[in-house]
C-alpha cells in the first residue's frame, strides 16, 4: 500500500464508487426494463383475457385504477404498454363514471326534495367525476392511436397530421386499391378487440366531456375519426358495433336521429344475439339525448330481453356486457329516481313503476260459471 | 311466568318481525313519491342544444335548475336538438321558458335579438360589457316585450368565415363565391348579396357537409363547428378561417313572465351574467383548437373595410326593421367607448 499515495487511493476509491453506481444503474435499468417487458407480455397474454372474461366490473375498475400507476411506471424505463393501457383506461374510466352516476342520482334526489344547495353540490361532484372519466377514457383512446401507429404504419399515416390529411381522399385512393388505409395491416382478432375498446374509449371520452360541459376539453373531432375507425370492424364479429358507432355519431351530428334509429336498433339486436350488448347502450343513449323517455324505457326492456328470447352472455367478453349493463342500469336508475325517488329495485331492471301489472288468472274467464 | 311471558313475547316479536320484513322491504316501492314535495311551482324549460340532453348547454342548465329552486321555481329541463321545434313549443305554451340562439329569440324580443347583428361587437370584452349593461336592473324594461322576458344572455361564440381558398382575405374576393346561408337568417342573405357572393340556401344540418363536399365555398359559424363538423375536410387542402368575428352569436333564455314570480327575470339575469367568464372559457378552447396555420390574419385596413361593409349592412337591416335601432345604438356606444377614434364614431350616419 505504501506504493500508492493518498491522492491515488482517493482517485481509485472515487473511480470504484462511480463504477459501482454506473453498474448498479445499468443493471437496475436492465432489471426494470426486463421486468417491464415481462409485465407487458403478462398483461397482454394473461391480464387482458382474464379481466375480459370476468363479470365484476367494479372489481376490475378498481384493479385498473390502483394498478395504473404501478404498471405504467415501467414506461419510464422504456417498456411500451399502450396495448394494456387501452383496456385499463376504459376500466379506470368506468370507476369515475360510476361516481358520476351516483352524484347524478344525488342531484336528482336533492331536486326532488327541493334542496338546492345539496343539488348544486351533487352537480359539482358529478362534473368532477366526469372530468376524471373523460381524461381516463381519452388516455385509452390515445394509447390506441399510439399502439396501432407502432404496429401498423398504414393507420399512423392518417393520424400523423389529421388537420391536413383529407380522409375522403385517402379512402378514395384506398378503395381504388381495394384496401382501407385507416385499418391496420396486421389485424388479428386480438388487435381488433383493442381497436374496438379504443374506439369505445374515445366515444366515452367525448360523451363524458360533453356532460361535464366540455371542461376536459376533449377534441370533438375524435367522434368523426371513431366513426371512420368502425369501418375496420365487422358487425357479425363485434356485436353490431361496426354499424352502431357510425350510426350514433351520425345521429348526434344530424340533430334529428330518426333516419339512423333502424340501423341502431338492428345493431343492438346483433349484439343481443352475440352476447355482448354494447350497441344497445349507444342506442339507449340516443334516447337519453333526445329526452325520449318512452323509447328509452322500451330500449331498456329490449336490453333485458324476455323469456321467449333469453339473453345469453358471451363468456369470453363477459366484462364488456357487464359494463354495458351498468350503463343501462344507470339510465334506468335516473328514470326511477326522477319518478319515485329511488334507484331501480333489485331484480327489476327492464321494469318500470307505471308498468301495467297482470294478476294471476287474469287470462282465465270464469264468467260462464257465475 | 314472567320468564314464560318474556319468552312468549320474544317469540311473538320474532314472528312479527319475520312477517314484517318482506313488507318493510316492499315499503319504499309502495309509498307514494314522498320525495317530490310540490311546494314550488313546476315550470318547463325547453333547451336547444345540438347534442340534446348530453350536450354542454343542457348540462350547464343543471346548475341553473338548482339555483332556480332557491328562487322558488322548480324547473323541468327538456332537451331539443331542433331549435325551430323548441321555439314553436315555446310559442304554443308547451314550454314556460326556452333557451334559444339570438337568431330565433329575435321573434320574442327584437331588442336583445339584435345582439347577433353582423360585426356589431368585434371582441369578447365588448360583448361582456354589453351583456353586463343589459343585465342590470336599469335595462329591465327592454328585456320585456309583451309577456316574453329575456332572463339571461350567454355568449355563443364569435362567428367566423370558413373559406375553401385561403387567398380570400378581402371582402372583394368573396364576390362570386358560393356562400351558404340559413332561411331563418334574412340578414345574412342580404349581406351575401351585397358583397356579390352567390347565396346558397341551406339548413343547419346540411350547410357544413355542403362545405366539406365542395358544394359551397364559404360557410359561417362559431369555432366549435371546426371540430364538431370536421371542417378540416372542407378546408383541405388550401382553405382557411378568416380571423374576423363577423357576428357574436348568443344564447338567450326567454321566459313567459306571467308563469314566473315577479322578480325571477332579474335574479336570473344577475346569475347568468356571473357565469359569463366560464362560458367564454369553453368558447375560447374551441378557437384554440383550430390550428394556427389555418387562421387567415387580416391587416388593419382590411378589417376596417370589413367593418364598414358590415356597418352599412346593419343600417340597411335596421331600416327594414330586422334589427332594433336602440340596440344598434347601444352596441355602437360600446364600440366607440373602446375605440373613440374609430371613423364610425363621428360618421354622419352613425347607428
Amino acid at each position: 500500500m505504501k506504493y500508492f499515495g493518498d491522492a491515488t487511493l482517493r482517485m481509485a476509491s472515487k473511480f470504484f464508487g462511480v463504477t459501482v453506481v454506473l453498474l448498479c444503474v445499468t443493471a437496475c435499468q436492465g432489471i426494470y426494463k426486463g421486468t417491464g417487458n415481462g409485465i407487458q407480455r403478462y398483461s397482454a397474454t394473461q391480464i387482458v383475457p382474464f379481466v375480459s372474461s370476468g363479470t365484476d366490473v367494479s372489481q376490475a375498475c378498481q384493479m385498473a385504477t390502483a394498478m395504473t400507476p404501478v404498471l405504467f411506471s415501467f414506461e419510464r424505463v422504456g417498456t411500451q404498454l399502450n396495448d394494456s393501457r387501452i383496456l385499463m383506461s376504459m376500466l379506470s374510466g368506468h370507476c369515475a363514471s360510476q361516481q358520476a352516476w351516483n352524484a347524478q342520482l344525488a342531484y336528482t334526489s336533492a331536486m326532488n326534495q327541493q334542496q338546492p344547495a345539496a343539488a348544486q353540490d351533487a352537480r359539482i361532484v358529478e362534473k368532477r367525476a366526469l372530468i376524471v372519466a373523460a381524461q381516463r377514457y381519452w388516455s385509452g383512446y390515445q394509447a390506441k392511436r399510439s399502439w396501432f401507429s407502432q404496429i401498423s404504419p398504414s393507420s399512423s399515416a392518417v393520424y400523423k397530421n389529421p388537420g391536413y390529411k383529407n380522409p375522403e381522399v385517402i379512402n378514395a385512393r384506398a378503395a381504388h386499391q381495394g384496401i382501407n388505409p385507416r385499418c391496420p395491416k396486421r389485424f388479428d382478432s386480438s388487435a381488433q378487440m383493442r381497436w374496438l375498446v379504443g374506439m369505445v374509449d374515445g366515444l366515452l371520452a367525448v360523451m363524458s366531456d360533453s356532460l361535464a360541459e366540455r371542461s376536459a376539453n376533449i377534441p370533438l373531432s375524435a367522434i368523426g375519426e371513431i366513426a371512420e375507425d368502425a369501418q375496420c370492424l365487422r358487425d357479425d364479429q363485434w356485436w353490431g358495433m361496426a354499424s352502431a358507432v357510425p350510426a350514433m355519431v351520425a345521429a348526434l351530428k344530424n340533430g334529428d336521429p330518426t333516419p339512423y334509429l333502424p340501423l341502431l336498433r338492428k345493431a343492438s339486436g346483433i349484439g343481443y344475439v352475440q352476447g355482448v350488448r354494447l350497441a344497445a347502450v349507444l342506442e339507449a343513449n340516443i334516447y337519453v339525448t333526445q329526452g325520449n323517455e318512452p323509447a328509452l324505457k322500451e330500449a331498456i326492456r329490449r336490453f333485458v330481453g324476455n323469456a321467449e328470447h333469453p339473453f345469453k352472455v358471451n363468456a369470453e367478453f363477459a366484462l364488456f356486457d357487464a359494463a354495458a349493463t351498468e350503463h343501462v342500469q344507470a339510465m334506468s336508475d335516473q328514470l326511477w329516481m326522477r319518478a319515485k325517488g329511488h334507484r331501480t329495485p333489485v331484480g327489476q331492471l327492464g321494469r318500470f313503476w307505471d308498468d301495467k301489472t297482470t294478476s294471476v288468472g287474469d287470462d282465465v274467464d270464469l264468467s260462464e260459471v257465475l | 311466568m314472567a320468564f314464560c311471558l318474556k319468552k312468549k313475547n320474544g317469540i311473538l316479536f320474532s314472528a312479527i318481525t319475520i312477517l314484517l320484513i318482506p313488507a318493510l322491504q316492499l315499503l319504499p316501492t309502495l309509498l307514494p313519491a314522498a320525495q317530490v314535495i310540490a311546494e314550488s311551482p313546476s315550470r318547463t324549460l325547453c333547451i336547444y342544444d345540438p347534442l340534446g340532453a348530453s350536450g354542454p348547454i343542457f348540462q350547464n342548465f343543471k346548475g341553473y335548475q338548482a339555483q332556480a329552486l332557491q328562487w322558488g321555481v322548480r324547473l323541468d329541463l327538456k332537451p331539443y336538438t331542433s331549435e325551430r321545434i323548441a321555439a314553436e313549443d315555446f310559442k304554443s305554451g308547451a314550454c314556460h321558458a326556452a333557451v334559444l340562439t339570438g337568431l330565433l329569440s329575435r321573434q320574442f324580443n327584437s331588442f336583445t335579438g339584435t345582439l347577433d347583428a353582423y360585426g356589431a361587437l368585434p371582441d369578447y370584452a365588448q360583448l361582456k360589457t354589453t351583456f353586463a349593461k343589459l343585465s342590470a336592473p336599469t335595462y329591465a324594461k327592454y328585456m320585456l316585450q309583451g309577456n316574453y322576458e329575456v332572463a339571461g344572455l350567454m355568449p355563443g361564440g364569435a362567428a367566423f368565415l370558413f373559406v375553401d381558398d385561403r387567398s380570400i382575405d378581402t371582402p372583394q374576393e368573396l364576390s362570386g363565391k358560393r356562400f351558404a346561408f340559413l332561411d331563418s337568417d334574412p340578414g345574412l342573405k342580404q349581406l351575401v348579396m351585397k358583397i356579390g357572393a352567390s347565396p346558397v340556401n341551406s339548413t343547419i344540418n346540411t350547410m357544413y357537409s355542403q362545405f366539406n363536399n365542395g358544394a359551397v365555398d364559404v360557410v359561417f359559424g362559431p369555432a366549435m363547428v371546426y371540430d364538431a363538423m370536421e371542417l378540416h375536410k372542407g378546408l383541405s387542402p388550401k382553405g382557411g378561417v378568416v380571423r374576423y368575428p363577423t357576428a357574436q352569436l348568443t344564447l338567450q333564455m326567454v321566459i313567459l313572465q306571467s308563469a314566473f314570480p315577479q322578480s325571477f327575470g332579474q335574479k336570473s339575469r344577475d346569475y347568468v351574467i356571473q357565469n359569463f367568464d366560464q362560458a367564454l372559457q369553453s368558447i375560447q378552447q374551441y378557437e384554440q383548437a383550430i390550428p394556427n396555420a389555418l387562421w387567415i390574419e387580416l391587416p388593419q385596413k382590411v378589417q376596417a373595410d370589413f367593418g364598414e361593409i358590415l356597418r352599412q349592412a346593419r343600417i340597411s337591416l335596421r331600416d327594414q326593421s330586422i334589427y332594433d335601432a336602440k340596440m344598434l345604438k347601444v352596441m355602437r356606444i360600446v364600440r366607440c367607448s373602446a375605440n373613440p377614434d374609430s371613423a364610425e364614431c363621428s360618421a354622419a350616419d352613425k347607428e
